[in-house]
């Protein structure tokens, strides 16, 4: 029971981050974005967490929730809409996939967590097992990108079991993709040849597509991720964790 | 190779799968339990943009639910009123579809206008933009706060971004909303011909 309690202690189940500046991808400005301190969930969401909540929240069940709010493939990996199935010890620890945006942000709502913004996800993921910015560094760039051109295995592993970053995160790469509260804001189209004629009149600012750093693939690939995405979408390799805004500022 | 990894994953679950103990969840769930229905077909009420329960406020500081907009044929879009340029041009846009809806018809159409900045864009100011572009009483502009308009946006597939100068990039879409709040038609990017949409909401008021 002791240890129990620790586990609830959100030190022990979220890793603060002193904030810092990042500089988006795309951006007008050239000045960098400013991040302020705050926690990011040390492991993604898991199923069993999510099936947790869906069991106090019948609304986001697989057979009750509304199709504007997630598509047809919603939590399709569990045998019904209240258990994981036979596949259950299998899946408790791995992290949930094929849950839509607003499924994820209520989730975290119901935490006392939100979803962390595409600048502090960033802002993690610069971070490698030793630095807390390598992104100048193509072996770990190149990890990153190994990783996206392998195919997502048909069952995920646990989280907790592979990447761990110098701040504790884990998993923040090599496992799923991972929502973001603003995901909405990557303007571009999903593929680069479409932004070089990308239409004046379907964004207002589109000269916005100044990309700031070219060598930062993998960032390019995340960003044609997130723009490809719409709120509803769930997919077998996209999950989510959560952040909290850190008191001090 | 991956093989091993595989083992270690299968064994690592096999030790570990009880490490970990889910935290208690907080009420703010349970709440919304009893409103979810049980059937699984794809009804328009899955679809509409009335499932959305979020309080907004009018130009005229009424607090409104979207379901209030049931029953008449709506366009919307979302604005900023501090936009210099596209957002104009998207209400002039809106306007040029008022304009060519035939008058035995307009009486059922209405237009509404959802902010993406309501920091800013209070009903005050809604009001104001209201009197600048001259807009007619068919029109309702709302406000609401950042976690609401952002989900608002979600639904209707907008996207946005704020700039560091305190503007938004954003898309430019037109929606055409059925009287039961399913968006039936998208019109993408400025200064398009309002034909189609106009086909679209004569197409719907017949419905």
């Amino acid at each position: 029971m002791n240890s129990f309690a620790q586990q609830k202690n959100s030190k022990e189940t979220m890793i603060l981050i002193k904030g810092g500046t990042y500089v988006p991808l795309y951006s007008l400005d050239s000045v960098k974005t400013k991040v302020d301190p705050f926690y990011i969930d040390k492991y993604p969401v898991t199923n069993k967490e999510f099936l947790d909540f869906v069991r106090a929240d019948s609304a986001w069940k697989r057979n009750n929730v509304k199709s504007i709010f997630a598509d047809k493939n919603y939590l399709s990996q569990w045998k019904t809409e209240n258990s994981i199935g036979a596949d259950s010890i299998a899946l408790f620890k791995s992290p949930v996939v094929n849950v839509s945006w607003f499924a994820a942000k209520k989730y975290c709502e119901c935490q006392g967590k939100r979803l962390p913004t595409v600048s502090e996800w960033e802002l993690v993921g610069l971070a490698s097992e030793t630095k807390e910015n390598d992104s100048k560094d193509s072996l770990f760039s190149q990890k990153i990108l190994s990783w996206y051109g392998k195919p997502t295995p048909k069952k995920l592993p646990n989280v907790g079991l592979g990447f761990k970053n110098v701040y504790g995160v884990y998993d923040i790469h090599g496992l799923i993709w991972e929502w973001t509260l603003d995901f909405n804001s990557a303007l571009t189209t999903g593929e680069s040849r479409g932004d070089a004629s990308l239409s004046k009149s379907q964004f207002c600012g589109a000269g916005a597509t100044n990309a700031k750093n070219l060598r930062n693939y993998a960032a390019f690939m995340r960003n044609a991720m997130r723009s490809s995405l719409k709120a509803k979408y769930t997919t077998s390799n996209l999950g989510f964790r959560c952040a909290k805004n850190s008191i001090k500022k | 190779m991956k093989t091993n990894y595989l083992m270690i994953v299968l064994l690592a679950t096999i030790t570990f799968s009880c490490k970990h103990k889910t935290e208690e969840k907080d009420e703010c769930c349970k709440k919304e339990a009893a409103a979810s229905k049980d059937d699984d077909t794809v009804s328009s009420s899955d679809e509409t943009i009335f499932n959305i329960t979020s309080d907004w406020k009018t130009q005229n500081d009424a607090t409104v639910k979207l379901e209030s907009f049931k029953g008449k044929v709506t366009v919307l879009a979302m604005v900023f009123t501090n936009c210099q340029s596209a957002c104009p041009r998207i209400v002039a846009d809106i306007q040029r579809i008022e304009s060519e809806i035939p008058k035995d018809e307009i009486k059922d159409v209405q237009f509404v206008l959802v902010t993406m900045d309501p920091l800013r864009d209070t009903p005050k100011r809604l009001r104001e933009f209201a009197a600048e572009h001259k807009l007619t009483s068919r029109w309702t502009l709302l406000t609401s706060n950042e976690n609401d308009a952002l989900e608002f946006a979600n639904v209707i597939g907008m996207k946005y971004k704020k700039t560091e100068d305190g503007g938004f990039d954003h898309s430019n879409l037109i929606n055409i909303l059925d009287k039961e709040g399913v968006i039936k038609h998208q019109q993408v990017g400025l200064d398009q011909e309002p034909k189609e949409s106009v086909e679209e909401i004569t197409k719907l008021l017949k419905k």
